[in-house]
Formats: C-alpha cells, sequence, structure tokens
C-alpha cells in the first residue's frame, strides 16, 4: 500500500515535470536545422545558439537561458540536504562512544516527518531535474529560433546577472575564435 | 543532532569547492570581465594569455585553500561527533573527557592552510595581473619567478573550451 502511494506520488511528479515534450511537437535532432549554424556545445556539450548583436537583434535570450539553467542544474545539489535529513529523521541514529563502542538509538527520532521530508525532497528534485535538463534548453532555443515566445516559467527567471554571464561567455568564445582563426593562418 | 549539522555544514563546502572547479560560475562576474579585456588586449599574444590563465588558476587554488581551512576548522572545533551513549548499566560511569572538540586545534591546523590560500589569493591577484602586463607591454622582461612559472600547459589551454555543432541538411 506504502510503496502504491509512493510510486503513484513520483509518477504524478515526473508527468508534471514534463514541460516540452508534450505540449509542442518533438525538437528536430541536434544539428539538422539552419538555425543551427554557427550554434556551439560549451562546458558540459550545452547547446548555445548563435547570437550576433546589433539594434534588431534585442537582448541574447538563449545565451541567458543557457546561464540560468546550468546555474539551476548546479543548484540541484542542494535536493541532498533534505534527503540526509529525512534519512536522520526516519531512521534510528546511530553513535560511536568514547571507547569505540557504537550504539544504535532504540527508535528514530520522527519516522512520520522524516519520510514526509524524503518524499517531498525526492519529488522535488525530480521536478527540478525535468524542468533544467539540456534536451528542454534545445527545445526552447529551437522553438525561440522559429518564433515563438520563451514560456513564463522560464521567462520569469532570467535575471540581468544571467544576460551579463552570457556577454562573458559569447565574448570568451569569440577571442577564442579569433586566436584560432591566426592560429591557423599562421 | 550535531552530527547531522556538522554533515550538512560539510555538503555545503563540498559544493562550494565542486563549483569551485567551474570557472564560469565560481569567480565574480567583474574579476571576469577584468580577465576578458585584458585578454582582449593582448588577443594574438600567447605569453600573455598563458601569464593570465595561469593567474586564474592560482587564484582559483587559493580558494579552494580557503575552504579547505574552513572545513578543516569546521572538523576541528565540532569534535568527533556527539557521544550521546544509551548505556544504562549500573557501572556506567559519564566521562568528564570531551568529545574530541578542540577550539585550539582547529586555529592551529587552519591557520596555515588559510595563510597559505590567502598568500596565493594575495600574490596572484587581479591588480598584480595587471601591473605584470603593463610592464611586460611596455617591454620590461618578466620576472624570473613568473617566467619560471610558466609552463607549457598554460599555452595550451583554450580561453573557453567549445564544439561547433555540425550542420546536417534537412531532408
Amino acid at each position: 500500500m506504502f510503496s502504491m502511494r509512493w510510486a503513484a506520488c513520483l509518477l504524478a511528479a515526473f508527468l508534471c515535470s514534463l514541460p516540452l515534450a508534450a505540449q509542442t511537437t518533438a525538437p528536430p535532432p541536434l544539428g539538422a536545422a539552419a538555425a543551427d549554424s554557427g550554434a556551439v556545445l560549451v562546458f558540459n556539450n550545452w547547446y548555445l545558439p548563435r547570437y550576433q548583436p546589433g539594434a534588431r537583434a534585442g537582448a541574447d535570450t538563449t545565451g541567458a537561458l543557457l546561464s540560468l539553467f546550468r546555474k539551476r542544474r548546479y543548484a540541484g545539489y542542494l535536493y541532498t540536504i533534505p534527503f540526509i535529513v529525512g534519512v536522520s529523521l526516519a531512521l534510528p541514529l546511530s553513535s560511536t562512544d568514547q571507547y569505540g563502542r557504537q550504539h544504535v538509538a532504540s527508535e528514530a527520532i520522527s519516522p512520520p516527518l522524516g519520510s514526509a521530508v524524503l518524499a517531498a525532497g525526492l519529488v522535488g528534485f525530480i521536478v527540478h531535474a525535468n524542468r533544467f535538463n539540456k534536451s528542454h534548453l534545445i527545445a526552447l532555443d529551437r522553438a525561440y529560433a522559429t518564433g515563438t515566445p520563451i514560456p513564463a516559467r522560464y521567462r520569469r527567471l532570467l535575471r540581468d546577472r544571467h544576460f551579463a554571464e552570457a556577454a562573458v561567455l559569447r565574448e570568451a568564445i569569440a577571442q577564442q575564435k579569433a586566436r584560432e582563426q591566426v592560429g591557423a593562418a599562421r | 543532532m550535531p552530527k547531522i549539522l556538522l554533515l550538512l555544514v560539510l555538503l555545503v563546502f563540498t559544493l562550494h569547492s565542486a563549483a569551485a572547479q567551474n570557472p564560469v560560475t565560481d569567480e565574480s562576474l567583474a574579476s571576469q570581465q577584468f580577465k576578458q579585456q585584458l585578454r582582449g588586449k593582448f588577443l594574438q599574444n600567447d605569453t600573455a594569455q598563458a601569464i593570465i590563465t595561469l593567474y586564474s588558476r592560482r587564484q582559483a587554488g587559493g580558494v579552494s585553500w580557503m575552504v579547505a581551512a574552513g572545513l578543516s576548522a569546521l572538523r576541528f572545533s565540532l569534535g568527533g561527533g556527539s557521544s550521546t551513549s544509551l548505556n544504562t548499566s549500573p557501572y556506567y560511569q559519564p566521562s568528564s573527557s570531551d568529545n574530541g572538540a578542540n577550539v585550539g586545534a582547529a586555529f592551529l591546523v587552519a591557520t596555515p592552510i588559510a595563510a597559505y590560500g590567502l598568500g596565493k589569493l594575495l600574490h596572484f591577484s587581479n591588480a598584480h595581473l595587471n601591473e605584470v602586463l603593463t610592464g611586460y607591454a611596455a617591454g620590461r622582461p618578466l620576472p624570473h619567478s613568473l617566467r619560471r612559472k610558466l609552463k607549457p600547459r598554460f599555452f595550451a589551454a583554450p580561453i573557453v573550451k567549445y564544439k561547433e555543432v555540425r550542420i546536417k541538411p534537412v531532408k
């Protein structure tokens, strides 16, 4: 009974977190569209479309999205904290005294609270990891290239610092390309 | 409970040091922009690029040493965890010795580590980098201590690693 409820909970979380694949048509495979000309993969193969700054180009939304996704993805490690707290509350703790003998507490601090924290953390993690994954970023970028606006739930997370970081990254790539071109010409 | 607290704090510090390996997110934006300006100024000069790379690596190293100092200080000052004994036997006598928490030891261990990291951060600061490169641009020879540190790996390091997305024609 308990495990059934768990499975249903996890399944619901997974379904809630499927953002784009279900709503839009499946994105074309990587490298299939003309929009890919000038696109690069940076860091751990994150997709960064081409962007040419200009009066008509607007802000570098795709670059800022990349910055946002990577930051959120790293922050996902913080979900280990509710996991540790939940496990420590739900299971009996052991401790070692000064003579090296191990004592296991006869009962856990609060199994119901612990399992609630654990479940909430796990569900939250699944939602988070699904929300900020690489293929969803590609789908967003592809849709954006064809004129679809960025969904509000991603757009409202964008801050100035994401755009500033994107500018630094674009400039770094431009510098590296310039160095490679001169190196090849020599 | 202190054990859990210790675990959590350790976790946060570990995460911080894991993030420190990521060159884009860890360094402050101003520092990144400063280095980028310098790189742009000396774009085709391999030596200047290698010097900038050397300085950013050493700065990251300094930060990791500081984090390590903080970690070891925490470990020593919090001790070896709680010694909550559930022993109810009549022969059990609570001991007066502490559970290993030792602020003095924490200070002794962490201070040299922190000092080493701080030294790195001060010696390889952005201001010093600017000074060195200004002198280099003016034609002054590089100091011997710096020349000695410039290894081939700093010349080989790219500004940022990237891969072009290969384009396939749409059928």
